[in-house]
């Protein structure tokens, strides 16, 4: 098998495959691709603390370098780096994001569509300010599908949810969106 | 505008893409814990580099000199006593001295009535100028 000579041109498997076998270039290569993605969403998901996030982004690719030997042809990468990246969230905001999301505002917009008219230029401080305001656990999940776009059987491996599960709740979580953007229609 | 599931994705990935921008992120070296001290790699290797072009040049030097070019010719001077003039000797018809040469064969003086044990000897200075060329040493 011919094996690309440009670590660039290989794709994330590849590269973690090399890394594993022990090159170091594979694994900064990935970092290089990641890095800022990853801290984009720690920031996110912890609350606009920049140090913090450069912080928990760091470990991440620690325990991934650390782990390196352990990583199987056909596994996604991504999903790994993500599963590594939920868990110590999940470890940070104290075990928040086990809380079943079957609470009252859920239940209430799940089963009704809600439409929302806004103006394009109001839509980006809306959601900003409702993305803040959404609970953790709803947070996570449209982050890791909507933000850093990761599959639902990713997601469901991530965060050891059945696929069903996992897509019911995103589909609670774009209601509940919908819910709290219809309060900026009239301002 | 009315509002659907796509225009929500859609403005939350540009937030997600403009926040990103803002970002500084260190390089993955900057993240290492261990660090070899450049230092701790520059020295030995520079002593292995040093030792091992000392060989070469030192090689290239003497490569071609022969150990016997480097030693000049070696002349020893044996300062040998003067042969007795007894009467019996001046007896006997003068002989001509013989001659040595580096290679020639072992001289010897014999008199004529000298006793058995003299009349052979071996190693005697038969030149005139009294040195031992058969001990002359070229190297």
């Amino acid at each position: 098998m011919l094996i690309p000579l440009r670590l660039s041109a290989q794709t994330d498997e590849q590269l973690m495959l090399r890394a594993a076998r022990g090159s170091d270039r594979a694994f900064e290569e990935l970092y290089n691709r990641h890095a800022r993605r990853l801290q984009g969403f720690f920031v996110r998901r912890l609350g606009d603390d920049a140090d913090l996030a450069a912080d928990f982004m760091h470990d991440t690719f620690l325990r991934l370098y650390a782990a390196r030997e352990t990583y199987r042809e056909g596994r996604s990468f991504r999903a790994w780096l993500y599963t590594i990246a939920y868990n110590l969230c999940k470890n940070h905001h104290r075990n928040q994001l086990t809380i079943v999301l079957g609470d009252s505002v859920a239940e209430e917009t799940a089963e009704s569509d809600i439409e929302v008219e806004l103006d394009e230029a109001i839509l980006h401080d809306a959601l900003h300010e409702t993305l803040k305001s959404l609970p953790e656990p709803y947070a996570m999940l449209f982050s890791l599908h909507y933000e850093e776009e990761l599959t639902i059987p990713q997601i469901a491996q991530i965060t050891d949810l059945p696929e069903g599960t996992v897509k019911s709740r995103l589909h609670k979580i774009m209601n509940i969106i919908k819910q709290q953007l219809k309060q900026y229609e009239n301002r | 505008m009315k509002i659907d599931n796509q225009d929500i994705i859609r403005t939350a990935r540009q937030l997600r893409d403009k926040e990103n921008e803002q970002l500084h992120v260190s390089p993955w070296n900057h993240h290492r814990h261990f660090h070899v001290p450049t230092w701790l790699v520059a020295i030995p290797a520079a002593a292995i580099i040093g030792f091992v072009l000392g060989l070469w040049t030192q090689a290239n030097t003497n490569s071609d000199t022969s150990l016997t070019a480097l030693v000049d010719t070696v002349y020893i001077k044996v300062p040998t006593p003067q042969p007795q003039q007894d009467s019996v000797a001046q007896t006997v018809p003068a002989t001509s001295t013989p001659t040595v040469t580096k290679t020639g064969p072992r001289q010897t003086v014999r008199t004529a009535s000298a006793p058995d044990h003299l009349r052979k000897t071996l190693g005697r200075p038969v030149a005139d100028d009294h040195i031992r060329y058969d001990l002359l040493v070229r190297n």
